[in-house]
């Protein structure tokens, strides 16, 4: 194409400017399309950071009621008072996680993964969910976005 | 220009020639009229980039202010302000320029009680200036539960 352009151009024809302009405009329209789509993806990487983030602090919420008052949930035994997401109370965290997902991100997302780790302290989800591209849909016509946030619970004594 | 040996003019020659006879120029004429447009595309492209960044910003924003809200010790006006300060520490420096953005908080502390098992969703809209002509509006929510275990404080009283 380029060479037929180059030809037409070195015979100086007229009309040569449609032929540049129709050259010129599939670079403007990807430089388009990678703004747009580029950007949406940063966007919805953003939008999926966060939701993961804050379903993360949703279920970090649900402390074992018995933890708090300072009963060993499992022995009965007196404890050190403090918030801690025992095996009794993951459940019920890793709900209000999902729940929250569903008012941050998209509908199609979902909950990769819900877990409780370093101690019972720390709940961290992961989020997945596919947004379609306009422009660059040639070449791919969705994209992936993926995050994993966590949430720490403190306790003020 | 012709040789007197009777071969064909060489190609630049026939080229010069037939750029003589009128058609020379009209190719930067034609590309001087279409400049415009190429321009207009160009503007667009950096516009349709402004809008995406200005959508990520007040993503961002969003986000802070409802983490402000829901992590807030204090309820009503004091409240509502913490997430207006970080809304605008969000947005200030960003790159964003629309004007003056607007907050809304559902369920707004200043008229309603903010409860320990209820979420608030942070919505922050403003106008994007194209950079020729007109203007969009965007507009993001984030949604951030309360912290049930945080200790609030209403007047002089300390509710644990």
């Amino acid at each position: 194409m380029i060479g037929w352009f180059a030809r037409r151009l070195r015979r100086g024809e007229k009309g040569s400017t449609a032929a540049f302009l129709a050259v010129l405009a599939v670079p403007l329209l990807l430089l388009f399309g990678l703004v747009v789509d580029g950007g949406r993806a940063l966007e919805a990487k953003l939008r999926a950071k966060n939701a993961a983030a804050e379903a993360a602090r949703a279920g970090a919420n649900n402390c074992d009621p018995l933890a708090l008052r300072g009963v060993d949930p499992e022995t009965g035994g007196p404890i050190q008072s403090e918030c801690r997401i025992t095996v009794f109370t993951q459940p019920e965290a890793c709900a209000d996680a999902d729940a929250s997902i569903r008012a941050n991100a998209p509908a199609n997302a979902h909950m990769l993964s819900c877990r409780v780790e370093d101690n019972e302290h720390v709940v961290t989800v992961s989020v997945e969910f596919q947004i379609q591209t306009t422009f660059l849909g040639i070449a791919m016509r969705n994209l992936t976005v993926r995050s994993e946030q966590s949430a720490r619970v403190y306790t003020s004594q | 220009m012709t040789t007197t040996t009777g071969r064909r003019s060489p190609r630049w020659v026939r080229r010069r020639a037939g750029l003589a006879r009128g058609e020379r120029g009209s190719f930067a004429v034609e590309l001087a009229v279409l400049a415009p447009v190429i321009l207009a595309f160009l503007v667009m492209v950096i516009d349709g980039g402004r809008l995406t960044w200005a959508g990520s910003r007040l993503q961002g924003a969003a986000r802070d202010a409802a983490r402000a809200v829901s992590i807030n010790h204090n309820s009503g006006q004091a409240a509502y302000n913490a997430a207006l300060q970080a809304m605008n520490e969000a947005l200030a420096n960003s790159g964003v320029d629309c004007g003056a953005p607007t907050l809304t908080l559902n369920p707004d502390p200043r008229t309603a009680a903010i409860g320990n098992d209820q979420t608030v969703a942070a919505t922050v809209t403003c106008d994007v200036q194209f950079i020729m002509v007109g203007s969009r509006t965007l507009s993001r929510t984030q949604q951030s539960v309360v912290d049930r275990y945080r200790q609030v404080t209403t007047g002089n009283q300390v509710i644990p």
